[in-house]
């Protein structure tokens, strides 16, 4: 496809420091709607999609645009010319596609000084209670303004009308993410996706406490703005991610960069969260002190029904995915094995190999990832003609001229085996709890649990966030074309990023697309007043009682003397044994135990051989009588 | 004598060609910069604070 496009011009070819702020020329605004133009139509993998579930023609709207920048007198404003483009990625309610704006807007947040959840009242209608309020701003405000305030108004209009229309301007996907979205960004925005708020000043209506009189308050919308040394403030990339894993992202990048910021703005506030009986963290069930941005709370949690381990992982955006993951596997071996909650609210996703290889750690069964398709184009099969990391897709794109298909046939982005490297570390029951800013990477992390009947998911919204997409910045699109219409950088330090393969779900829900649609709860939890102000205390008493119905089994493995191994095992029926994938010996039938029993099983060297790995995997009957692989476990020999 | 000295010119040819290369994929290195967490959490240390009305003003929107 040729569309005459300039040659990026001095400052903004590769090799060239770009310019850090000003405005956009006429021949910079080209650029970038050339730019979007030709990306969308060739690389955008949802764009059959979205034209048919949303009616939308990003296409003809930046034509238009186009025209409209070249002719109409006087010029668009550059305020009018970038809302327009955001509005055209906008509409296509994906979160993984966006223009990213230049400075000055890039580097900046809008935000106000407190947080709103919501939550459902006792007679069943929505609140919109104060979670957090920074607390150097406290000295300034009505100390009747506090964690569990209800706020009924905002700027005159009832707050639940403010929600909905917020959410309409979001590029939420399904309902509950629009919702989720528009909540969110009530009270904090970035710059580089969205214009500043048209109001410098929000004026609120709030009740003090249930049952108190309401009150006003006015709020100035401040700007924080990131430090504008070192590498991160020149970084075209929110995923942090290196080397080839950059192109393994599924992130909602702006989720992202807020989750960062908002961390920053109330630290202080999350350190006075009060000390609440259910939550046992100890020293010994704490993340390490650079795995805390990614699992910031664990521990065990007391329930009435029994006593269980807890997980918040907050993010999967990770330079490496192995590091984490060991971590991980340090924190549960510390929690109780009677069951885990998982937790992964707000978590907008990131290195997808992270959330996919660790789905092996919560089951006996063998994982089988998802499946990633390009959009069948001259451009896709030029992109995955360049790296040998994309040939497996290069073969099936080309042959697309013959068959017609619309999308290449999907493949893992990774080898099968790397996803099954580790095996289960967690032998309990496990409940994940979702809500619908769960995005892209956890999206795959929670259809992975469901397709693989890890567990229950328990969700604070209908679905999840519904991106399934893996996402490419335009730089590294930029970088792999090498091609003089794709400079490195754009005008102004602009930005894209692009949903480039799309994401298939496997097991029973073979086939079936995550995008737009994302993964259903089984059970639904409403949020109540009490878990925002006392760390989620029935959201976590509710996974409590899913997980006491579930059976608890163990199967563990231990050297005992040389020539023999020791087995513990606890509700199991039989036990079968291989080394590396070949079995030793007939199954080994067991009488199935509420407590943890042990027996030896001779391995001697001339049984071993070569072999360098001992599996167990562990049955138990079901109802019906067919045994069901529950546990599994391995031995380095 | 001549037949050294064109092997000779034609592997300083070939350094030469694959040091181009290797400078040029390092400039590309340089160009795109993936942050890391590290980096990322300094410069949100080293962030300031100002009103919507002053951004505003400075950034003409």
């Amino acid at each position: 496809m040729s569309r005459g496009r300039s040659k990026g011009s001095g400052a903004n070819s590769a090799g060239a420091a770009p310019s850090r702020t000003g405005q956009l020329s006429p021949a910079d605004r080209k650029e970038l709607i050339d730019t979007a133009l030709d990306l969308i139509e060739t690389l955008y993998v949802h764009l059959p999609l979205k034209r048919a579930m949303y009616a939308v023609n990003p296409l003809q709207r930046l034509k238009l645009l186009l025209r409209r920048s070249e002719v109409q007198v006087p010029a668009l404003q550059e305020r009018e010319f970038l809302n327009e483009l955001l509005t055209i990625f906008c509409q296509l309610r994906d979160l993984h596609t966006n223009f990213v704006l230049p400075e000055p807007s890039r580097s900046r947040f809008a935000f106000l000084p407190f947080e709103l959840e919501r939550c459902v009242g006792d007679s069943d209608e929505d609140m919109y209670v104060v979670s957090q309020v920074r607390p150097v701003e406290e000295a300034n405000i009505d100390p009747d303004f506090h964690r569990g305030s209800i706020v009924t108004y905002w700027n005159g209009t009832p707050i639940r009308a403010v929600v909905a229309a917020n959410a309409e301007r979001e590029a939420g996907s399904n309902p509950a993410a629009r919702l989720a979205q528009g909540l969110s960004a009530l009270t904090i925005r970035w710059l580089g996706q969205s214009l500043p708020p048209d109001e410098e000043w929000v004026d609120i209506v709030f009740l003090p406490d249930l049952g108190k009189e309401p009150k006003q308050i006015r709020f100035q919308w401040k700007v924080f703005q990131r430090g504008q040394t070192g590498a991160a403030a020149t970084a075209t990339a929110i995923a942090i991610a290196q080397g080839k894993k950059r192109f393994m992202i599924g992130m909602d990048a702006r989720g992202e960069s807020e989750r960062q910021i908002r961390r920053h703005l109330f630290t202080e506030a999350q350190k006075r969260a009060p000390h609440v009986k259910h939550f046992r963290e100890g020293a010994s069930s704490g993340a390490m002190k650079w795995a805390r941005e990614v699992f910031p709370v664990c521990g065990d949690v007391r329930t009435s029904s029994g006593l269980f381990g807890y997980v918040r992982i907050a993010t999967f955006n990770v330079d490496d995915d192995r590091k984490y993951i060991r971590e991980f596997v340090r924190i549960i071996s510390g929690l109780s094995q009677k069951g885990l909650i998982l937790d992964v609210r707000g978590n907008g996703g990131g290195l997808i190999l992270f959330g996919e290889r660790m789905l092996q750690l919560l089951t006996p069964r063998p994982i089988d990832p998802a499946r990633f398709s390009f959009l069948n184009s001259g451009r896709t099969q030029d992109l995955t003609s360049r790296d040998p990391d994309f040939w497996a897709w290069r073969d099936s794109i080309a042959q697309s001229i013959e068959t017609g298909t619309e999308y290449s046939q999907g493949f893992p982005l990774d080898p099968v085996a790397s996803y099954n490297d580790i095996g289960q570390k967690y032998q309990g029951p496990v409940v994940l709890i979702t809500d619908a800013l769960c995005y892209s990477t956890t999206d795959i992390f929670a259809a992975g649990f469901q397709d693989h009947k890890i567990g229950v998911i328990l969700g604070v919204d209908d679905t999840t966030g519904a991106g399934g997409a893996n996402v490419w910045e335009y730089s590294y699109i930029a970088q792999l074309l090498a091609d003089h219409r794709f400079p490195i950088h754009l005008p102004q330090q602009a930005s894209f990023r692009f949903a480039v393969r799309r994401v298939t779900r496997v097991g029973e829900n073979s086939g079936v697309l995550l995008e737009d649609l994302g993964v259903k709860a089984e059970e639904r939890h409403n949020m109540t007043r009490r878990d925002i102000l006392e760390r989620n205390v029935d959201l976590i008493e509710h996974a409590g009682k899913i997980l006491k119905k579930s059976p608890v089994q163990r199967l563990l493995v231990e050297k005992q003397r040389p020539g023999t191994v020791r087995i513990g095992y606890e509700n199991l029926d039989r036990i079968d044994v291989y080394l590396d994938d070949r079995p030793v010996r007939a199954s080994l039938n067991v009488k199935r135990s509420s407590r943890l029993k042990y027996r030896s099983l001779p391995l001697t060297r001339k049984m071993s051989g070569s072999a360098r790995e001992l599996r167990l995997q562990g049955f138990r009957s079901n109802p019906q009588g067919q045994p069901e692989l529950v546990a599994a476990t391995r031995l380095v020999l | 004598m001549n037949k050294k000295k064109s092997s000779q010119m034609k592997k300083r040819s070939k350094k030469s060609l694959s040091t181009t290369a290797s400078k040029k994929k390092q400039s590309m290195r340089d160009i795109i910069v993936t942050p890391t967490r590290q980096q990322i959490e300094a410069s949100i240390q080293q962030g300031t604070t100002q009103t919507l009305a002053d951004f505003r003003k400075s950034a003409r929107l």
